[in-house]
Parts: structure tokens; C-alpha cells; sequence
């Protein structure tokens, strides 16, 4: 799963500890995010979503269709 | 989001925000706990041939399962926001995940071993030992089937 989430935090001058702490996760969670390490599950997808008043599609686009 | 805690931040945090430490109940509940362990244990034949006091063995068994005794009281006590440093939503991190994926190979490997284990162990050695690995697959196998079943009930 590909995401603009380091592209939209910079844009609102969040850092990766903000954001953690805006989402009740570890810092770590955001970093793995980022790098495409670690795919949320659907209610953290949701609540990045509404932390940058997007929705899910705009943030996170699937690698290849299933 | 973390709820404020109205009082100090303890280590070990506290019964609720505005509770009083955790630390307070599960260090007398754990000893009442360890003692009742002690009283029990003292009188299993699990020593057929000790000749030491019987109180004495009881604070002795008792001593040795306190600190295990007062963590599992403070684990059931705690109120989880109010221990310094713990994250709201942890089941989202990702920690979480490397835990179930750990959880999952050590659960593999242990069949795979275990199985294996019982096997090759029959050849060389004493019946005991294969007899026991048998025994930990078949509970871990009988645990995994117990789960699934549970998880799949609607």
C-alpha cells in the first residue's frame, strides 16, 4: 500500500511524534506507515483520515488491484 | 486520546486516573495471594521426603511466588492510561503486529519442533522424553482448535 502521508504531514508541519500522539500510537506506527512497512487497519486508516479532514482513498492507493 | 490524570504520575500508575496507586492494593493483595499459594503448596506431596517445618516450607514457597504473585495482582489493578508512557491504541500499532506475527512463528516452529522432536527423540532416547514432546504438541494443537472454534462461533 503506497500513502502520502509524509507529504501531507510536512504540508501541516506535523512531526511523527504529533501525529503518533494525535492517533494514540507509537512513534514507530507512523514511521513503518511512511515506509510502506505496515498497512493500518481500517480504524487507524480512519482516524489519519480525519486527523487531515481527507478521506482514506486520498491518502492510501492500493499497489496493484487484487 | 489519553485521559489527564488528576494526580501525580506514578510508575506504576494507579487503580483509576484519580485512584490511588496501583502498587498500594497489589502489593498486600499479591502477599495474601503468595500466602494462600504457600499454605497449599506446602501441604502437596510434592516433597515426600522433606523434613522441614511445615511453616517454614509454606513462607519459603510463598517467598519465591510473591513478585509473580504481586505482578499478576498489579496487571488485573492497573488502569492501563495511567502508567507513564503507554500509547491509547496500542492493538493499532505496529508493535502489535510484530507481536502476533512473533506469536505466530514461535506457534509454528513449537509444532514443527515439538513434532519432529517426538519423532527423532523415540529413535535414541528414553521413551519419557518423546512421550513429553507428544504431550506439549497435542496441548498446543488442542489450545489452536479451541481458538479457532471459539473465533468462529458467529
Amino acid at each position: 500500500m503506497r500513502n502520502r502521508l509524509p507529504q501531507l504531514r510536512r504540508e501541516r508541519h506535523l512531526s511523527q511524534e504529533r501525529l503518533a500522539a494525535m492517533l494514540g500510537v507509537s512513534r514507530q506506527t507512523i514511521i513503518s506507515i511512511e515506509k510502506g512497512r505496515f498497512d493500518p487497519s481500517l480504524p487507524l486508516a480512519f482516524q489519519i483520515a480525519g486527523a487531515f479532514d481527507l478521506r482514506i482513498e486520498d491518502i492510501f492507493t492500493p499497489d496493484a488491484p487484487l | 486520546m489519553c485521559e489527564k490524570s488528576t494526580k501525580k504520575p506514578r510508575r506504576f500508575g494507579r487503580i483509576k486516573p484519580s485512584g490511588p496507586p496501583a502498587l498500594r492494593m497489589a502489593i498486600p493483595a499479591g502477599l495474601v495471594v503468595a500466602t494462600a499459594i504457600g499454605i497449599v503448596l506446602q501441604s502437596a506431596p510434592i516433597f515426600p521426603h522433606n523434613t522441614m517445618n511445615a511453616w517454614l516450607r509454606a513462607l519459603l514457597i510463598g517467598a519465591c511466588v510473591a513478585p509473580a504473585s504481586i505482578a499478576l495482582v498489579w496487571a488485573v489493578v492497573v488502569d492501563r492510561s495511567t502508567v507513564p508512557g503507554t500509547i491509547p491504541n496500542p492493538e493499532h500499532s505496529v508493535e502489535s503486529t510484530w507481536y502476533d506475527q512473533a506469536a505466530k512463528d514461535s506457534f509454528h516452529l513449537l509444532l514443527a519442533g515439538t513434532g519432529l522432536g517426538a519423532a527423532l527423540t523415540s529413535f535414541w532416547l528414553p521413551p519419557m522424553v518423546s512421550w513429553t514432546l507428544i504431550a506439549v504438541f497435542v496441548f498446543a494443537a488442542l489450545v489452536f482448535v479451541g481458538s479457532y472454534l471459539i473465533r468462529r462461533e458467529p
